[in-house]
């Protein structure tokens, strides 16, 4: 059992805040220094690493924040992880939730679901990014090999969206659907198509999408 | 306003914000033309089965892709426009390309290119060559950029514009390609090109000035020979998400504007015509900004992203500005019915058409699932609505 210090005078609320300014040499230097101080990696990540990703969801869903700031965010946060997260063992962080994150078949517009990716990143998931163009296989198959428990499709074009539905059909067809959350989103999607076709949820934007998934995945794991 | 104008003055009259006759129609010019899968079906549903023949209808490397109707459709419809363009133009679209394999190109920027494996769908850019973390500027000064003097650039375009000027009564309109954000975020990467606004603004500058010094220079050639004979001239660029624009207004203003403004300074200063500005997604904060730098109408308007209703739009800036698309390609066009397509159409007409100020077509290209009888009915319903006397 490796013991941590717990009355270490560095304030956390600092690397919050290196976060949601983007300030990723000052985000590294912290991490750094917290480590070498004693202070455990879990608190590190717990109060002062998410905290900061979610004030940079939040003023990216009210518009505050756009593209440019939200990547030099997750950047500030990435870089720290580096240091946390080889010693994070699986019950410190959500990385017992897995989220397999990727673009329909057809469809190579991946920023959006980036996006997500990155937020739920930044929300503790471990997030496995199948980049763009998957058929129904190769969600399917990535979900089962990743043991994921939630699966976020994307499409931006209106030629492939209906592959969202092919990949739910198939899931039911292989009856691995009820091991599974769905989550569809993407500029064609609407709420309606999304209920059409049994997806779990959609939301029309990154920020409301990845709040959802994680409010909705963690209740349910408290069942 | 009873009299019958010629398309080439309904076009410039609803361009000027001024009434004309009916509302004018374009397709297959600014960011309205029609995936060769969807053109198909149209054309054989319009009695015209020798266009499935085209070469370049069944090009297997490019299977989807966009083409514009043959002339007699175009006739059929009363399609106002007509477009024409240079052999070869620099274009970050990547019309000159080299195919490196069945599903790769790269394009002249240097920028490599990929379509989907899975199943057909259109190229994607993929890789840039200062994709690269190591990149510096000076490695940006010295590249290899597309020489815009060259003379096959615009081999034959001057007579194909005064042609079309002379002996038609069309709107001509000639595109001069991209302003400088796309191709920067092709060439750096989406993601590195927005970090680099915050990070290293210095390289992002760099970047934007090396490319704009290319499309000046291009759009200077391409307007010194076909300037006197077009009456518009449109340029892409993209800004805007489904959700938001790309940047905060002060970002783009300070960051990204004086960019554009030379983009659109080189066009009026060699032609008459009136400069259309293509951008998809949610721009609304940034209209201002764009009728401050001269754009005259913004295409596609697309009324479905965040904050772009178009009754708002058309309030807060018809008066500077006219529109150009704005029929729903998202929703009515490749999922609705035709009587949904026609409401969309009549809708836009009524709000955007007002006093003038709108050029109807697609918001953005046809895609190759639209139903052939709902792009007919697009172009049907704007004649049925879209008389002002």
């Amino acid at each position: 059992m490796i013991h941590y210090e717990t009355d270490i005078d560095m304030d956390l609320e600092k690397l919050t805040k290196y976060v949601v300014e983007g300030k990723s040499d000052d985000a590294e230097a912290f991490t750094i220094e917290a480590l070498s101080k004693g202070m455990n990696p879990k608190d590190i990540l717990n109060k002062g690493l998410i905290p900061g990703m979610d004030i940079v969801g939040d003023k990216f869903q009210s518009r505050e924040y756009f593209m440019p700031e939200m990547l030099v965010s997750a950047k500030a946060m990435k870089k720290a992880m580096t240091h946390i997260k080889p010693l994070l063992s699986s019950s410190d962080t959500k990385s017992n939730f897995r989220v397999i994150c990727g673009t329909v078949s057809g469809d190579l517009h991946d920023i959006g679901i980036s996006l997500v990716g990155m937020m739920l990143e930044g929300a503790g998931f471990e997030v496995i990014y199948l980049g763009p163009d998957n058929t129904a296989d190769d969600f399917i198959s990535a979900m089962e090999e990743k043991k994921a428990q939630v699966l976020c499709m994307s499409a931006l074009l209106t030629t492939t969206i209906k592959n969202m539905e092919i990949t739910i059909q198939k899931a039911k067809e292989l009856e691995v659907r009820h091991r599974m959350r769905i989550y569809v989103g993407g500029a064609p999607v609407t709420k309606e198509f999304a209920s059409h076709i049994g997806a779990d949820g959609y939301k029309p934007d990154a920020a409301s999408a990845a709040k959802m998934i994680k409010k909705e995945v963690l209740l349910s794991a408290k069942d | 306003m009873g009299n019958r104008l010629t398309p080439r003055d309904r076009v410039v009259t609803a361009l000027n914000r001024e009434q004309p006759d009916r509302i004018p129609i374009d397709c297959g010019t600014i960011a309205s033309s029609v995936s060769n899968i969807a053109y198909g079906r149209l054309a054989k549903i319009l009695g015209y089965p020798r266009e499935l023949d085209r070469s370049d209808m069944n090009d297997p490397i490019n299977p989807d892709h966009d083409l514009t109707p043959c002339n007699e459709i175009l006739e059929l419809f009363r399609i106002d426009t007509r477009s024409v363009s240079p052999d070869q133009p620099i274009d970050s679209q990547a019309l000159s390309r080299t195919q490196l394999d069945e599903y790769t190109y790269r394009d002249e920027w240097g920028v490599i290119w990929d379509r989907p494996r899975n199943e057909i769908g259109p190229y994607m850019y993929r890789h840039g060559p200062f994709q690269v973390d190591d990149v510096e500027i000076a490695d940006v000064e010295k590249y290899n950029w597309p020489d815009a003097q060259e003379s096959k650039r615009v081999a034959g375009l001057k007579d194909k514009a005064q042609k079309l000027h002379d002996e038609t009564d069309y709107a001509v309109v000639v595109s001069v390609g991209h302003s400088s954000v796309a191709p920067c975020q092709r060439l750096r990467g989406f993601a590195e090109f927005m970090e680099d606004l915050i990070l290293r603004p210095k390289l992002a500058e760099a970047l934007l000035e090396k490319v704009t010094d290319v499309i000046v220079e291009s759009t200077t050639a391409i307007l010194k020979e076909a300037g006197p004979y077009v009456d518009v001239v449109s340029f892409s660029d993209d800004l805007g998400f489904q959700d938001r624009a790309y940047f905060r207004e002060e970002m783009f203003q300070k960051q990204i504007k004086p960019f554009l403004a030379r983009c659109v300074e080189a066009i009026h200063d060699y032609t008459d015509a009136k400069a259309v500005m293509h951008s998809d997604g949610a721009i609304r904060a940034l209209i201002p900004d764009l009728i401050d730098i001269g754009v005259d109408a913004i295409n596609p308007v697309q009324t479905t992203a965040w904050n772009m209703d178009p009754s708002q739009l058309k309030a807060e800036f018809g008066k500077d500005l006219a529109f150009w698309g704005a029929i729903d390609t998202q929703h009515a066009l490749p999922f609705g019915s035709v009587e949904d397509v026609k409401k969309d159409v009549r809708k836009k007409i009524e709000i955007l058409g007002s006093g003038g100020g709108y050029v109807l077509t697609s918001c953005h290209t046809i895609r190759s699932e639209v139903p052939a009888e709902n792009i007919k009915a697009m172009f049907e319903a704007a004649h049925e609505f879209g008389r002002y006397t």
